[in-house]
Protein backbone atom coordinates (compact mmCIF):
# COMPACT_ATOMS: atom_id res chain seq x y z
CA UNK A 1 0.00 0.00 0.00
CA UNK A 2 1.21 3.46 -0.81
CA UNK A 3 2.64 5.01 2.39
CA UNK A 4 0.71 8.22 1.91
CA UNK A 5 -2.53 6.32 1.50
CA UNK A 6 -1.70 4.36 4.64
CA UNK A 7 -1.15 7.60 6.54
CA UNK A 8 -4.42 9.00 5.24
CA UNK A 9 -6.24 5.86 6.32
CA UNK A 10 -4.74 6.03 9.80
CA UNK A 11 -5.64 9.68 10.10
CA UNK A 12 -9.22 9.05 8.99
CA UNK A 13 -9.67 6.18 11.42
CA UNK A 14 -8.21 8.25 14.26
CA UNK A 15 -10.54 11.12 13.42
CA UNK A 16 -13.54 8.77 13.35
CA UNK A 17 -12.54 7.36 16.72
CA UNK A 18 -12.26 10.85 18.18
CA UNK A 19 -15.66 11.86 16.80
CA UNK A 20 -17.17 8.69 18.21
CA UNK A 21 -15.72 9.52 21.62
CA UNK A 22 -17.14 13.03 21.42
CA UNK A 23 -20.55 11.66 20.46
CA UNK A 24 -20.83 9.85 23.77
CA UNK A 25 -23.27 11.66 25.95
CA UNK A 26 -25.98 11.06 28.47
CA UNK A 27 -29.73 11.67 28.37
CA UNK A 28 -31.11 13.19 31.53
CA UNK A 29 -34.75 12.79 32.41
CA UNK A 30 -36.12 15.02 35.13
CA UNK A 31 -39.72 14.65 36.27
CA UNK A 32 -41.18 17.03 38.81
CA UNK A 33 -44.25 15.97 40.71
CA UNK A 34 -46.28 18.22 42.98
CA UNK A 35 -47.78 16.23 45.81
CA UNK A 36 -50.41 18.00 47.88
CA UNK A 37 -53.53 17.62 49.94
CA UNK A 38 -55.38 20.43 48.23
CA UNK A 39 -57.34 18.03 46.07
CA UNK A 40 -57.63 14.37 45.27
CA UNK A 41 -56.36 12.64 42.20
CA UNK A 42 -53.49 10.99 40.56
CA UNK A 43 -51.93 12.14 37.32
CA UNK A 44 -52.32 9.34 34.79
CA UNK A 45 -48.78 9.92 33.58
CA UNK A 46 -47.50 8.85 36.98
CA UNK A 47 -49.01 5.38 37.04
CA UNK A 48 -45.64 3.73 36.94
CA UNK A 49 -44.49 5.85 39.91
CA UNK A 50 -47.69 5.40 41.86
CA UNK A 51 -46.61 2.51 44.12
CA UNK A 52 -43.53 4.37 45.26
CA UNK A 53 -45.39 7.64 45.78
CA UNK A 54 -48.19 6.05 47.73
CA UNK A 55 -45.87 4.08 49.99
CA UNK A 56 -43.41 6.87 50.62
CA UNK A 57 -45.54 9.99 50.68
CA UNK A 58 -48.94 10.57 52.18
CA UNK A 59 -50.73 13.09 50.04
CA UNK A 60 -54.06 12.96 48.34
CA UNK A 61 -52.99 14.43 45.02
CA UNK A 62 -50.00 13.85 42.76
CA UNK A 63 -49.55 15.90 39.62
CA UNK A 64 -46.74 15.86 37.09
CA UNK A 65 -45.89 19.54 36.72
CA UNK A 66 -42.79 19.31 34.61
CA UNK A 67 -40.95 16.73 32.57
CA UNK A 68 -37.64 17.46 30.90
CA UNK A 69 -35.46 15.29 28.73
CA UNK A 70 -32.10 16.71 27.84
CA UNK A 71 -28.94 15.43 26.21
CA UNK A 72 -25.74 16.40 27.94
CA UNK A 73 -22.10 15.69 27.50
CA UNK A 74 -20.12 14.18 30.30
CA UNK A 75 -19.07 16.94 32.66
CA UNK A 76 -21.60 19.40 31.30
CA UNK A 77 -23.73 21.14 33.90
CA UNK A 78 -27.46 21.17 33.19
CA UNK A 79 -29.72 23.64 34.97
CA UNK A 80 -33.34 22.74 35.45
CA UNK A 81 -35.73 25.40 36.71
CA UNK A 82 -38.21 24.08 39.25
CA UNK A 83 -41.42 25.61 40.58
CA UNK A 84 -41.08 27.95 43.54
CA UNK A 85 -37.91 29.79 42.52
CA UNK A 86 -35.89 26.67 42.83
CA UNK A 87 -33.59 25.07 40.42
CA UNK A 88 -31.50 22.03 40.13
CA UNK A 89 -28.01 21.69 38.69
CA UNK A 90 -27.23 18.23 37.39
CA UNK A 91 -23.78 17.30 36.12
CA UNK A 92 -23.23 13.85 34.68
CA UNK A 93 -19.74 13.09 35.87
CA UNK A 94 -18.74 9.65 34.69
CA UNK A 95 -19.78 6.29 33.39
CA UNK A 96 -18.10 3.38 35.06
CA UNK A 97 -19.08 -0.26 35.02
CA UNK A 98 -22.58 0.48 33.78
CA UNK A 99 -23.16 3.04 36.48
CA UNK A 100 -23.68 6.73 35.96
CA UNK A 101 -22.27 9.21 38.45
CA UNK A 102 -24.09 12.52 38.90
CA UNK A 103 -23.51 15.67 40.86
CA UNK A 104 -26.85 17.11 41.91
CA UNK A 105 -27.32 20.52 43.53
CA UNK A 106 -30.64 21.92 44.63
CA UNK A 107 -30.89 25.66 45.11
CA UNK A 108 -33.67 28.06 45.94
CA UNK A 109 -34.33 31.79 46.18
CA UNK A 110 -33.55 34.85 44.09
CA UNK A 111 -30.06 34.83 45.56
CA UNK A 112 -29.71 31.09 45.27
CA UNK A 113 -29.02 29.27 48.48
CA UNK A 114 -27.79 25.76 48.30
CA UNK A 115 -30.29 23.36 49.80
CA UNK A 116 -28.58 20.15 48.96
CA UNK A 117 -25.45 18.93 47.30
CA UNK A 118 -25.24 15.27 46.43
CA UNK A 119 -22.71 13.19 44.61
CA UNK A 120 -24.19 9.83 43.74
CA UNK A 121 -24.31 7.07 41.20
CA UNK A 122 -26.92 4.64 39.98
CA UNK A 123 -27.17 2.01 37.24
CA UNK A 124 -27.41 3.12 33.64
CA UNK A 125 -31.07 3.94 32.90
CA UNK A 126 -31.73 4.06 36.63
CA UNK A 127 -33.30 6.79 38.71
CA UNK A 128 -33.09 8.52 42.04
CA UNK A 129 -35.84 10.49 43.73
CA UNK A 130 -35.47 13.75 45.61
CA UNK A 131 -38.34 15.04 47.66
CA UNK A 132 -38.88 17.73 50.20
CA UNK A 133 -39.29 21.36 51.12
CA UNK A 134 -42.87 22.29 51.24
CA UNK A 135 -44.29 23.85 48.13
CA UNK A 136 -47.49 25.64 49.23
CA UNK A 137 -49.42 22.85 50.86
CA UNK A 138 -47.41 20.00 49.43
CA UNK A 139 -43.98 18.95 48.40
CA UNK A 140 -42.04 18.75 45.18
CA UNK A 141 -40.89 15.29 44.24
CA UNK A 142 -38.16 15.21 41.64
CA UNK A 143 -37.14 12.02 39.92
CA UNK A 144 -33.88 12.12 37.99
CA UNK A 145 -33.06 9.43 35.47
CA UNK A 146 -30.02 9.10 33.25
CA UNK A 147 -29.21 6.89 30.29
CA UNK A 148 -25.76 6.77 28.76
CA UNK A 149 -25.66 7.14 24.99
CA UNK A 150 -22.93 5.81 22.80
CA UNK A 151 -22.02 3.12 25.31
CA UNK A 152 -22.26 -0.52 24.43
CA UNK A 153 -25.38 -1.97 25.90
CA UNK A 154 -25.04 -4.93 28.15
CA UNK A 155 -26.35 -8.13 26.55
CA UNK B 1 63.17 3.19 -42.42
CA UNK B 2 61.64 6.59 -41.82
CA UNK B 3 60.22 7.26 -38.41
CA UNK B 4 57.83 9.82 -36.96
CA UNK B 5 57.59 10.96 -33.35
CA UNK B 6 53.78 10.71 -33.57
CA UNK B 7 53.79 7.05 -34.50
CA UNK B 8 53.98 5.76 -30.94
CA UNK B 9 52.34 8.77 -29.33
CA UNK B 10 49.07 10.02 -30.79
CA UNK B 11 48.36 7.40 -33.45
CA UNK B 12 47.34 4.67 -30.93
CA UNK B 13 45.17 7.26 -29.21
CA UNK B 14 43.57 8.17 -32.53
CA UNK B 15 42.93 4.51 -33.20
CA UNK B 16 41.33 4.11 -29.79
CA UNK B 17 39.18 7.18 -30.51
CA UNK B 18 40.63 8.96 -27.49
CA UNK B 19 41.51 12.24 -29.21
CA UNK B 20 39.32 15.29 -29.13
CA UNK B 21 39.19 18.07 -31.71
CA UNK B 22 41.26 19.99 -32.83
CA UNK B 23 44.09 17.53 -32.03
CA UNK B 24 42.10 14.77 -33.71
CA UNK B 25 41.78 16.81 -36.95
CA UNK B 26 45.47 17.73 -36.89
CA UNK B 27 46.49 14.09 -36.39
CA UNK B 28 44.26 12.91 -39.23
CA UNK B 29 45.73 15.64 -41.47
CA UNK B 30 49.20 14.65 -40.39
CA UNK B 31 48.57 10.98 -41.10
CA UNK B 32 47.54 11.84 -44.67
CA UNK B 33 51.07 13.11 -45.34
CA UNK B 34 53.09 10.83 -43.00
CA UNK B 35 53.70 7.32 -44.28
CA UNK B 36 54.99 5.84 -40.97
CA UNK B 37 51.98 7.12 -39.08
CA UNK B 38 49.58 5.85 -41.77
CA UNK B 39 51.26 2.47 -41.65
CA UNK B 40 51.14 2.35 -37.86
CA UNK B 41 47.42 3.18 -37.94
CA UNK B 42 46.80 0.44 -40.53
CA UNK B 43 48.68 -2.06 -38.38
CA UNK B 44 46.62 -1.20 -35.38
CA UNK B 45 43.42 -1.67 -37.36
CA UNK B 46 44.61 -5.02 -38.62
CA UNK B 47 45.51 -6.13 -35.09
CA UNK B 48 42.05 -5.15 -33.96
CA UNK B 49 40.42 -7.13 -36.71
CA UNK B 50 42.50 -10.21 -35.94
CA UNK B 51 41.80 -9.95 -32.22
CA UNK B 52 38.07 -9.61 -32.81
CA UNK B 53 38.14 -12.53 -35.18
CA UNK B 54 39.92 -14.77 -32.66
CA UNK B 55 37.56 -13.84 -29.84
CA UNK B 56 34.47 -14.45 -31.98
CA UNK B 57 35.78 -17.83 -33.08
CA UNK B 58 36.37 -18.88 -29.46
CA UNK B 59 32.99 -17.59 -28.31
CA UNK B 60 31.27 -19.45 -31.13
CA UNK B 61 32.90 -22.64 -29.95
CA UNK B 62 31.30 -22.37 -26.50
CA UNK B 63 27.88 -24.02 -25.99
CA UNK B 64 25.53 -21.56 -24.23
CA UNK B 65 22.39 -23.58 -24.85
CA UNK B 66 22.05 -24.75 -21.17
CA UNK B 67 23.52 -21.66 -19.56
CA UNK B 68 20.36 -20.31 -17.87
CA UNK B 69 19.14 -23.70 -16.77
CA UNK B 70 22.46 -24.17 -15.03
CA UNK B 71 22.19 -20.76 -13.38
CA UNK B 72 18.69 -21.54 -12.14
CA UNK B 73 19.80 -24.88 -10.75
CA UNK B 74 22.62 -23.21 -8.87
CA UNK B 75 20.29 -20.53 -7.50
CA UNK B 76 17.76 -23.08 -6.25
CA UNK B 77 20.49 -25.15 -4.68
CA UNK B 78 21.79 -22.33 -2.52
CA UNK B 79 18.85 -20.64 -0.75
CA UNK B 80 19.87 -17.38 0.87
CA UNK B 81 20.15 -17.23 4.62
CA UNK B 82 17.52 -15.50 6.75
CA UNK B 83 19.82 -12.57 7.29
CA UNK B 84 20.15 -12.11 3.54
CA UNK B 85 16.42 -12.48 3.05
CA UNK B 86 15.73 -9.93 5.78
CA UNK B 87 18.13 -7.51 4.22
CA UNK B 88 16.59 -8.01 0.79
CA UNK B 89 13.13 -7.48 2.26
CA UNK B 90 14.30 -4.35 4.04
CA UNK B 91 15.87 -3.03 0.86
CA UNK B 92 12.71 -3.70 -1.14
CA UNK B 93 10.61 -1.76 1.40
CA UNK B 94 13.12 0.98 2.09
CA UNK B 95 11.20 3.60 0.07
CA UNK B 96 8.17 2.96 2.27
CA UNK B 97 10.10 3.49 5.49
CA UNK B 98 11.00 6.96 4.43
CA UNK B 99 7.51 8.45 4.49
CA UNK B 100 7.08 11.67 6.49
CA UNK B 101 7.31 11.91 10.24
CA UNK B 102 3.68 13.18 10.59
CA UNK B 103 2.49 10.02 8.89
CA UNK B 104 4.44 7.93 11.37
CA UNK B 105 3.05 10.02 14.21
CA UNK B 106 -0.55 9.51 13.09
CA UNK B 107 0.00 5.79 12.60
CA UNK B 108 1.57 5.47 16.05
CA UNK B 109 -1.22 7.47 17.65
CA UNK B 110 -3.79 5.28 15.94
CA UNK B 111 -2.09 2.09 17.08
CA UNK B 112 -2.00 3.45 20.62
CA UNK B 113 -5.58 4.67 20.70
CA UNK B 114 -7.29 1.61 19.26
CA UNK B 115 -6.07 -0.86 21.92
CA UNK B 116 -6.82 1.74 24.59
CA UNK B 117 -10.34 2.20 23.27
CA UNK B 118 -10.89 -1.54 23.05
CA UNK B 119 -9.52 -1.96 26.56
CA UNK B 120 -11.93 0.63 27.95
CA UNK B 121 -14.87 -1.07 26.26
CA UNK B 122 -13.80 -4.43 27.62
CA UNK B 123 -13.68 -2.94 31.10
CA UNK B 124 -17.21 -1.66 30.59
CA UNK B 125 -18.40 -5.08 29.53
CA UNK B 126 -16.78 -6.95 32.40
CA UNK B 127 -18.29 -6.76 35.84
CA UNK B 128 -16.03 -5.24 38.46
CA UNK B 129 -13.98 -7.76 40.40
CA UNK B 130 -15.67 -6.83 43.65
CA UNK B 131 -19.21 -7.08 42.27
CA UNK B 132 -21.55 -8.72 44.69
CA UNK B 133 -24.41 -10.72 43.25
CA UNK B 134 -26.99 -10.99 45.94
CA UNK B 135 -28.14 -14.58 46.19
CA UNK B 136 -31.50 -13.57 47.61
CA UNK B 137 -32.46 -11.42 44.65
CA UNK B 138 -35.50 -12.79 42.87
CA UNK B 139 -34.85 -14.28 39.47
CA UNK B 140 -35.16 -11.73 36.73
CA UNK B 141 -37.85 -12.21 34.12
CA UNK B 142 -36.38 -13.62 30.96
CA UNK B 143 -38.97 -11.86 28.82
CA UNK B 144 -38.13 -8.49 30.42
CA UNK B 145 -41.69 -7.80 31.50
CA UNK B 146 -42.32 -5.68 34.51
CA UNK B 147 -41.56 -7.51 37.69
CA UNK B 148 -44.14 -6.60 40.25
CA UNK B 149 -43.21 -9.22 42.78
CA UNK B 150 -42.13 -7.82 46.13
CA UNK B 151 -38.43 -7.33 46.62
CA UNK B 152 -36.52 -8.31 49.67
CA UNK B 153 -35.02 -5.18 51.20
CA UNK B 154 -31.46 -4.78 50.18
CA UNK B 155 -28.57 -3.28 52.02
CA UNK B 156 -28.53 0.47 52.65
CA UNK B 157 -28.06 2.77 49.68
CA UNK B 158 -24.39 3.28 50.29
CA UNK B 159 -23.56 -0.41 50.00
CA UNK B 160 -21.42 -2.10 47.35
CA UNK B 161 -22.60 -2.04 43.74
CA UNK B 162 -24.69 -4.81 42.31
CA UNK B 163 -24.64 -6.44 38.96
CA UNK B 164 -26.88 -4.73 36.50
CA UNK B 165 -28.49 -7.38 34.35
CA UNK B 166 -30.61 -5.47 31.85
CA UNK B 167 -29.96 -2.20 30.12
CA UNK B 168 -32.18 -2.06 27.09
CA UNK B 169 -35.20 -0.87 29.08
CA UNK B 170 -35.33 1.57 31.94
CA UNK B 171 -34.52 -0.30 35.08
CA UNK B 172 -37.57 0.82 36.97
CA UNK B 173 -39.69 -0.87 34.30
CA UNK B 174 -38.11 -4.27 34.65
CA UNK B 175 -37.74 -4.31 38.37
CA UNK B 176 -33.97 -4.57 38.54
CA UNK B 177 -31.72 -3.05 41.09
CA UNK B 178 -32.07 0.69 40.83
CA UNK B 179 -30.24 1.31 44.03
CA UNK B 180 -28.19 4.49 44.17
CA UNK B 181 -24.82 4.81 45.78
CA UNK B 182 -24.40 8.04 47.69
CA UNK B 183 -20.82 9.22 47.58
CA UNK B 184 -21.46 12.48 49.39
CA UNK B 185 -24.55 14.31 50.51
CA UNK B 186 -24.67 17.47 52.49
CA UNK B 187 -26.67 20.57 53.14
CA UNK B 188 -24.93 23.52 54.70
CA UNK B 189 -25.03 27.27 55.05
CA UNK B 190 -28.09 29.43 55.49
CA UNK B 191 -30.22 27.01 53.47
CA UNK B 192 -29.23 23.94 55.43
CA UNK B 193 -31.98 21.38 55.72
CA UNK B 194 -32.31 17.98 57.28
CA UNK B 195 -31.77 15.02 54.99
CA UNK B 196 -33.10 11.47 55.17
CA UNK B 197 -32.23 8.70 52.77
CA UNK B 198 -34.84 6.06 52.24
CA UNK B 199 -34.70 2.92 50.23
CA UNK B 200 -37.94 1.53 48.87
CA UNK B 201 -37.38 -2.17 48.35
CA UNK B 202 -40.55 -2.75 46.39
CA UNK B 203 -39.73 -0.26 43.67
CA UNK B 204 -36.01 -0.73 44.20
CA UNK B 205 -35.61 3.02 44.40
CA UNK B 206 -33.59 5.39 46.50
CA UNK B 207 -35.45 8.41 47.83
CA UNK B 208 -33.61 11.38 49.27
CA UNK B 209 -35.84 13.51 51.48
CA UNK B 210 -34.51 16.97 52.14
CA UNK B 211 -36.14 19.46 54.44
CA UNK B 212 -37.17 16.43 56.45
CA UNK B 213 -38.07 18.57 59.43
CA UNK B 214 -41.05 19.72 57.39
CA UNK B 215 -41.80 16.38 55.89
CA UNK B 216 -44.76 14.46 57.40
CA UNK B 217 -43.47 11.09 58.56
Amino acid sequence: MNPHRLAQLCFTLTLMWALHALAEEVELHVETVLASNSSKGFDARLQELKPLLVRTFHYSSYRLVQEIRQQARWGEEIKVALPGERYMQVTPKAYDRHRISLQVMLREGINPTSLLNASLSFPDSGTVVFAGRRQKDGVLIIRIGATAKGKEQQP
Amino acid sequence: MATCPHTDGVIPLLHDNELQNPLRRETIAHMATCVPCARAFSLLEREQELFTQVVEERVDSIDFSNFWQAVEIRLSDSAPSWAVRLRLWYESWRPAWTFPVPAWAVATLFLFLVPTHLSVNNDDNNPPPNTIVKPDLPAEPSDMRADTSPKVPQSPPSSAPHTNQLESQPIWQVGLNNQAQIESLYSSGSGAVGVIIQYDPESNSTVILYGSDEYPQ
